[in-house]
């Protein structure tokens, strides 16, 4: 069932990091378009309330028992999964009864260690959160931050950090269809889409010298503005990408040893998926209509693609097109910028830190779902900031989902999510 | 549209032909990998973005196999382990257990990225097998370089 009062649960505030008394607390809520902070008095109402607790260590409760049950530890070193986490995987063979997800070897205590920083100086450390979203988590804490100063972005430098978030998008996306192609043993198209994807992280260099898009965003500003010359040459190398990618997916989809092996694994119902919070290509792929940015008056005629059948296919579809979508969001953003530079007072944001106090909370729509920052000023300084990754919601899914499935399905249906265990785990 | 994949792979003619060099230090390894060399990849903390450029690496802009390099499935097999940090505490226990698994000779070389340091310095627990480190990673490029350089080519 869909909670009644229609808001989701993204966190539960503490101070900073330490546990306090429940009525202490104070919940990070979401209804679809804005993010509240309540004082927790109906935490038990949200499914996920004890999921978000126990982020920092195991997810999920599970135990089985039975004639040959055991539990299966995979992880925290092994070749497929780089990174160090671990499924707890209860099995009696080759059907999968449940599982739990440990996080802990992956936790950086990073909420604490941006605790007392200037904002200015606490970037780096932000965009060292998950490597792959470092220009979604910059964007979501300069985003609170410029709602604390009140500043108002010039509609260029939001359109480059537009085109710097859809170039991330690009990236991920391919990351994933390569892990699944690669999960289902289809050589060839797992090369063909890894040269895709290398040659996005090259775009990205060419684009901002970083190939995933670091010390690029500041408050109020981008620390560089790429000129023209390299603007067009990102076009022409998107335009290259996206007749590639289309022929690629079009030979995917004909492939029906590749659709039937991701077909039917790991379905997510929309109920559950608005019930734990999951957002982004997941929450779209079970026909759920929601992005952030269709709130945002800078992409004017975004398409939103959604499939209705919540399973590893349909959140591999939804990305693809979204793909396609984030070459246009980039191209419109190039001829504006080309446009308007003439035109607009190009100008930066004038601020000072000093003596600023207040908290708020600033989110972006990051290649897998919303990343949100709840960030609280004292005097200059970070005084408690709390960060929601989409990766915990996804790996809390995924503990949900795999169970009936058989250990081929797994790989499936983990890259199909897109969750990363240094996102999840801060 | 030719639903064939070799002749579309076939004329695209991925592979980059270009020569791999770095000014990092590196210890080269018994001279005995002259025609292969077996990696394992350990992360024991890094913010992702290195696990990313591991899969980076395989693509086929690089194809690292006509070098005779190779990804082993465990450390077991493996001639070089890289080790992707920072490190987090916990990792270090699983890093030395993955380092006690190589055959010797072994080498190990440690990559790291990010603004956030090691919980326990990895340098100390990797000892004299460290072959290389790459302090400021750029790149995919960087790595073969480095591995190449391990090879004696």
């Amino acid at each position: 069932m869909i909670h009644s009062f229609g808001k989701r649960l993204f966190g539960v505030l503490e101070n900073n990091g330490e546990l306090v008394n429940v009525e202490e607390e104070k919940l990070l809520l979401f209804d679809g378009k804005d993010f509240t902070i309540e004082a927790n008095n109906k935490s038990e109402l949200y499914p996920n309330y004890n999921i978000i607790k126990s982020r920092n260590s195991i997810i999920g409760k599970s135990e089985y028992f039975g004639e040959g049950v055991f539990v299966f530890r995979y992880g925290p070193v092994t070749s497929w999964l780089v990174e160090p986490g671990v499924f707890h995987i209860y099995t009696y063979g080759e059907r999968i009864l449940g599982m739990n997800i440990d996080v802990s070897y992956k936790s950086r205590n990073i909420e604490q260690k941006l605790t007392g920083l200037n904002p200015l100086e606490a970037i780096p450390f932000v965009e060292s959160v998950c490597g792959n979203f470092s220009f979604s988590h910059s964007i979501a804490f300069t985003n609170s931050i410029e709602k604390i100063l009140g500043i108002e972005l010039n509609p260029i430098i939001k359109s480059y950090k537009i085109i710097a978030l859809e170039l991330e998008r690009i990236y991920n996306h391919l990351y994933v269809f390569s892990q699944l192609a690669n999960a289902a043993a289809q050589k060839v198209l797992t090369s063909h889409v890894q040269f895709l994807f290398e040659e996005s992280l090259r775009t990205n260099f060419i684009f901002c010298q970083s190939r995933y898009l670091k010390k690029l965003n500041n408050i109020g500003k981008l620390n560089f503005y790429p000129d023209k010359k390299i603007l067009n040459t990102v076009q022409e190398r998107l335009d290259s990408l996206n007749s590639d990618l289309e022929n690629l997916y079009a030979r995917t989809l004909e492939s029906k040893n590749f659709l039937d092996r991701l077909h039917a694994t790991s379905i997510i119902s929309s109920e559950y998926a608005l019930n734990n919070s999951l957002s982004g290509p997941t929450l779209r792929a079970c026909g759920v209509k929601e992005d952030l940015r269709q709130h945002d008056k800078f992409y004017e005629d975004l398409n939103i693609p959604t499939i209705t059948f919540g399973d590893s296919l349909a959140r591999l579809e939804v990305r693809i097109e979204e793909i396609f979508e984030s070459i246009k969001v980039i191209n419109d953003k190039i001829d504006f910028i080309d446009k308007v530079k003439n035109l607009v007072p190009f100008e930066e944001a004038k601020f000072s830190l000093e003596n600023i106090t207040g908290g708020t909370v600033g989110a972006v729509e990051s290649p897998s779902g919303i990343i949100a920052y709840y960030a609280e000023l004292e005097s200059g300084k970070i005084k408690n900031i709390y960060i929601s990754t989409p990766s915990l919601f996804g790996l809390n899914a995924i503990k949900d989902s795999l169970p009936g499935m058989i250990f081929t399905d797994f790989p499936f249906s983990v890259d199909s999510f897109g969750s990363f265990f240094a996102d999840a785990a801060r | 549209m030719n639903n064939w994949w070799l002749p579309y792979g076939l004329k695209k003619r991925l592979t980059e032909k270009k020569s791999f060099q770095t000014d990092i230090d590196v210890k080269p390894l018994d001279g005995i990998f002259k025609t292969s060399l077996h990696i394992y990849i350990i992360d024991v903390g890094c913010p992702n973005d290195l696990c990313f450029e591991i899969k980076a690496l395989q693509a086929p802009q690089y194809n690292i196999h006509r070098f005779g390099i190779f990804f082993a499935d465990t450390p077991r097999h493996a001639d070089v382990l890289i080790v992707l940090g920072p490190a987090t505490k916990k990792m270090i226990g699983p890093l030395k257990e993955t380092i006690n698994q190589l055959p010797k000779p072994f080498g190990i070389i440690l990559i790291e990225s990010g603004e956030m340091k090691s919980d326990v310095d990895i340098k100390n627990i990797v000892g004299n097998n460290l072959l290389a480190e790459i302090k400021n990673y750029e790149n995919p490029e960087q790595i073969i370089a480095v591995l190449l350089k391990i090879m004696n080519k």
